[in-house]
């Protein structure tokens, strides 16, 4: 089989994978170097960055997960990677300005062991033989022997293992070969050895870099029952026990008619959306999961954002006086993002803010207003509610198309079905 | 009183800037003024680079760090009366001292910032848009046309990965080109269209890239307004992704 072909396969086959992100590295001195903040190269069609060469191995796989579309059952044609094609590949893409660098993930051949070392092989040619210094991302297979999950972290500037669905009870149903403790483990594993390398580094200058970029994950989202609040508790416990540096959620994409799975007109994009804002909520705005959803409350609404819906919940707490709020307070206003608060603690520091000076701070003032007085000075409504500032909000928001809610979408709870 | 006529380097402003903080009626504009103002004569200022660092080191002493790099972030700036904007910043640093950069909402210095961070961002989207061809020496070619001159620091970061290969980043939008061969980075006037001759392989390698490119994207999740967000069609000339066909102006367009 040609290259081309080879890529067309397997790359289609890792495109389910969300993450691309080449951040949290800066290492160099070979041929290439990693950029602390990570680089997008490209926008594909479906909108989403292009930063890695995101490619399998191989897509032949002995597993046979529902929602996958490499799984052993599925009728599609094959292909697999030489370590070498896979070496020359990333250097060539590189040496263009085409990517940061590689994502590696693979189906699982023979065994895990087999594929781990695989995988290894390649990324070893491309850090050895070509001397590349640029980026690379590796997706550590479940069930791999401690010796090679070690080794991973040794090529790779982040490495990621899947979690795939939010429990176990999912995991059982959709993924007969994966089990919670066979996913858990490695993750735990690669902790311990990112934060002992982190501690050597910091007083051994010369100790070998492990995994700088850190770890990540992902989940599906929409192929099984669980509700927003599982979830975002589960990405909670991994960001406090296992200091990953990224959830990523991925929208079901449906790629069989398997029965064990939801019949979905298609991938439920908006609840994916909300996810995201709610963990960028947790990892950066101080929030925890549990104010942002309850059991009586366990999905993100799908109109308003997950922190205007908290403000609207929480309106006691509201106006807040931007010229002496604290830092975490301000985090809290709708409109006002991570920047936007840094520039008005600044600002402040040399001059009382007025309203009009929000909006040259980047504040969006068209949700901000509702919320914030300066000099005591307030632009919302006479009679604020949180019917009324709804309204108001909705007024000014683009048309959205109607939310059709389908089986598996968070508002379809289990005991419903 | 007067007009003050730098010769266009980074320098001379800096000299017209300082000689300008100290006249408070006066305004700065290119070299060869257009015609004689009977009550404002120009007056012509020497570029010199002792003089130039000096003052900037004063900037910083007096306001703190991040004046004299907001400045010469600025000047990479192409938005229009760059000179006068940035008298008025270098002039508010004088009465505003250490308070200068916290003043956000300031005009002026919302202005200067602005066009700092806005030469930043084009930067580092360029840091991910260019595309180097690979020519029959093996040299790498980048052809880039940036709305801003952000060629300098475009040049650094690819000196800091690529500093085992021969390259050329060329800005066709102002004939200049940053040329690394041998180790050593320079900046040089490169006016015409190139078209050297490509390596063998080129074709082949852009071909699988192209194959990548349409491969990795999920149909179901189409969404060419995201897309066009991450890429602006006007950067995608230059992007062996994005075929001809679908970079042409639609009809009736200029």
């Amino acid at each position: 089989m040609d290259l081309e072909k080879k890529i067309e396969i397997l790359s289609a086959g890792a495109k389910y994978d969300a993450s691309c992100s080449s951040s949290g590295s800066d290492r160099a001195g070979g041929n290439g170097a990693a950029h602390q903040s990570g680089i997008c190269h490209s926008w594909a069609a479906d909108g989403r960055c292009i930063s890695l060469l995101k490619i399998l191995l191989t897509n032949n796989c002995v597993y046979d997960c529902a929602y996958c579309v490499n799984r052993r059952s599925n009728d599609i044609p094959r292909a697999e990677l030489t370590p070498d094609e896979v070496a020359a590949l990333t250097y060539e893409f590189y040496r263009r300005n085409y990517i940061e660098g590689l994502f590696l993930s693979s189906g699982v051949v023979v065994s895990p062991d087999h594929t781990m070392e695989l995988m290894l092989e390649a990324v070893r040619k491309l850090r050895d033989e070509k001397n590349f210094t640029g980026y690379i991302h590796m997706k550590v297979i479940p069930g791999a022997s401690r010796e090679l999950i070690d080794r991973a972290g040794l090529y790779a500037d982040r490495v990621s293992v899947n979690i795939e669905l939010p429990t176990a009870g999912s995991l059982a149903l959709l993924a007969p070969g994966k089990t919670k403790e066979s996913i858990l483990k490695p993750m735990g594993r690669l902790a311990e050895r990112i934060s002992a390398s982190r501690d050597e580094r910091k007083s051994i200058k010369s100790a070998p870099l492990y995994a700088p970029g850190g770890q990540s994950t992902q989940l599906i989202v929409g192929a099984s029952p669980e509700t927003d609040l599982q979830i975002m508790r589960l990405s909670e416990a991994l960001y406090k026990k296992m200091a990953l540096k990224r959830v990523y959620y991925s929208a079901f994409v449906p790629v069989s008619a398997d029965n064990r799975l939801p019949a979905l007109p298609e991938p439920p994009l908006k609840r994916e959306h909300r996810l995201y804002q709610a963990d960028w909520l947790l990892r950066f705005y101080g929030f925890a999961a549990d104010e942002l959803l309850n059991e009586k409350c366990p999905c993100l609404d799908l109109t308003f954002d997950p922190k205007t819906m908290w403000a609207l919940n929480n309106l006691d707490k509201f106006p807040l006086e931007v010229n002496t709020a604290e830092h975490l307070e301000l985090l809290r206003v709708p409109g006002i993002g991570t920047v936007s608060a840094k520039k008005i603690l600044q600002a402040r520091r040399a001059a009382r803010l007025s309203l009009e000076d929000l909006g040259r701070l980047g504040v969006v003032m068209k949700r901000a207003v509702y919320f914030v007085t300066a000099g005591g000075r307030y632009g919302g409504l006479r009679k604020n509610s949180a019917e009324a500032i709804r309204t108001r909000l909705l007024e000014k928001k683009e048309p959205a198309a109607a939310v059709q809610p389908a089986l598996f979408d968070c508002a379809a709870r289990p005991g419903e079905l | 009183m007067g007009t003050y006529v730098y010769d266009h380097s980074f320098t001379g402003l800096i000299c017209a800037i300082k000689a300008a903080c100290i006249d408070a009626s006066a305004e700065i504009t290119l070299a060869a003024p257009a015609q004689e103002n009977l009550f404002s004569p120009a007056v012509e200022i020497a570029s010199d680079a002792a003089d130039c660092a000096e003052f900037l080191r004063r900037l910083d002493a007096m306001t703190g760090p991040g004046t004299a790099e907001n400045i010469k972030l600025s000047w990479l700036w192409s938005g229009p009366e760059k000179e006068k904007m940035l008298l008025s910043y270098a002039r508010m640093a004088f009465s505003k001292g250490k308070a200068l950069n916290d003043l956000l909402a300031d005009p002026v210095v919302a202005r200067t910032h602005k066009a700092a961070a806005a030469v930043l961002r084009e930067a580092h989207r360029f840091k991910g848009f260019l595309r180097f061809t690979e020519l029959s020496d093996r040299t790498l070619y980048a052809r880039m046309e940036p709305d801003h001159n952000i060629l300098p620091l475009v040049a650094g970061h690819f000196k800091r990965r690529m500093a085992a290969s021969d390259w050329v980043i060329h800005d066709a939008r102002r004939g200049e080109a940053a040329l690394y061969f041998g180790g050593k980075l320079r900046l040089a006037e490169l006016t015409g269209e190139q078209s050297p001759p490509r390596s063998e392989t080129e074709a082949r390698v852009a071909g699988l890239w192209r194959t990548f490119f349409d491969a990795v994207a999920i149909k179901e999740r189409e969404n060419p307004r995201a897309q066009r967000g991450g890429v602006p069609l006007k950067y995608r000339s230059n992007m062996p992704e994005f075929d001809a066909l679908e970079n042409l102006k639609p009809p009736g367009g200029a």
